[in-house]
């Protein structure tokens, strides 16, 4: 018995980023833009898209795909804010990946909405790996997580194509310092977008609603 | 935990090169594995042992090479980033830079008993 070695040199996440690549090219033809929420647990992903939800159901039909281990309570929020709405169980899993995230858009009809947010698993570190296949990127940054969020997971804020700072009205009780935040943000993504909200009072929200809705323009186009 | 993620995609690929090449057995795979990727090389080692149970991997080992983390700045330099400069550029202290290497996993070489 002799021993052979098979020189392969294969990026294991090829068939994610193939998968991730031909799902952008179907979502650019359905003109259905897809955002990719991302943020720690807790952050307020909902709350935001809870109050994001009125301020564009008038102008596009939104979908949301809620992923959560094992769970629809997010999901039932949702639709009570007015946008269609769909549960993803991972089962366990840390993130999407392109494959769940396409499985989730052929479960819904995505060519019927204008806007689909993925509401991807709360956590920092996997989901900035795996390319799901969406349009944009976007993450929250809670106040009370702290301005050295950026430091410590620079990935996540490299992938991303807005960063949200949310709970705001927390400011005066935490040692937050917003500029410190802006300044640790830009080190790990020059000139990335910053909007800060209160989901829960709706400041900033519209901000955030005319930034989606200058994307989801440019996407059509 | 994402470990498990990149040990499935590899146990795949690795098996299916194996069933290719007609191989009696698989006895090593050699992946390299980039520094931002995140993985840890001993959950990487313990879910290894797991997902071959009972596949043409059975019994093989898997060797991890650490592949270093490369930035390339806007101002031209290719570096390594390090704690030491806060990851940014040493030369102009830019933070403009795009990743060059060190987030892929890379099933380099599986060596098979014919």
């Amino acid at each position: 018995m002799s021993v052979k070695i098979i020189d392969l040199k294969a990026n294991v996440m090829d068939d994610n980023n193939i998968l991730a690549e031909n799902t952008r090219k179907r979502l650019k033809a359905e003109k259905t833009f897809l955002l990719n929420l991302m943020s720690a647990p807790g952050s307020g992903k909902t709350t935001t898209l809870s109050a994001l939800i009125p301020l564009l159901k008038d102008k596009f039909r939104i979908g949301v795909m809620e992923a959560d281990i094992d769970s629809d309570v997010d999901a039932v929020r949702i639709k009570e804010a007015g946008a269609e709405s769909i549960q993803l169980h991972t089962g366990g899993m840390c993130h999407l990946d392109a494959d769940m995230t396409t499985q989730g858009l052929d479960s819904f009809d995505s060519a019927s909405f204008d806007l689909v947010i993925l509401e991807n698993v709360g956590n920092l570190v996997c989901p900035a790996e795996f390319d799901t296949g969406a349009s944009k990127n976007a993450m929250i940054l809670s106040v009370p997580e702290g301005d050295d969020k950026p430091l410590k997971y620079p990935l996540m804020f490299q992938v991303a194509d807005v960063v949200v700072i949310n709970k705001t009205d927390f400011a005066p009780y935490f040692d937050f310092d917003i500029e410190k935040a802006k300044k640790n943000i830009h080190m790990r993504h020059p000139d990335i977008e910053i909007i800060p909200i209160c989901a829960k009072t709706g400041e900033g929200v519209d901000k955030l609603a005319a930034w989606i809705e200058k994307e989801i323009i440019e996407w059509k186009k | 935990m994402h470990e498990m993620s990149y040990i499935i995609r590899l146990a795949d690929l690795a098996a299916k090169t194996a069933k290719e090449q007609e191989a009696k057995r698989v006895k090593k795979i050699v992946v390299e594995v980039g520094k931002m990727t995140g993985i840890e090389p001993y959950y990487m080692q313990k879910y290894y042992k797991t997902a071959i149970r009972g596949t043409i991997l059975d019994g093989s080992e898997i060797e991890l090479i650490p592949v270093e983390v490369t930035a390339k700045c806007a101002c031209g330099k290719e570096y390594t980033p390090t704690a030491a400069y806060d990851y940014l550029c040493p030369d102009c202290g830019g933070g403009s830079c795009k990743i060059t290497g060190g987030r892929d996993v890379i099933l380099k070489e599986v060596a098979i008993e014919v």
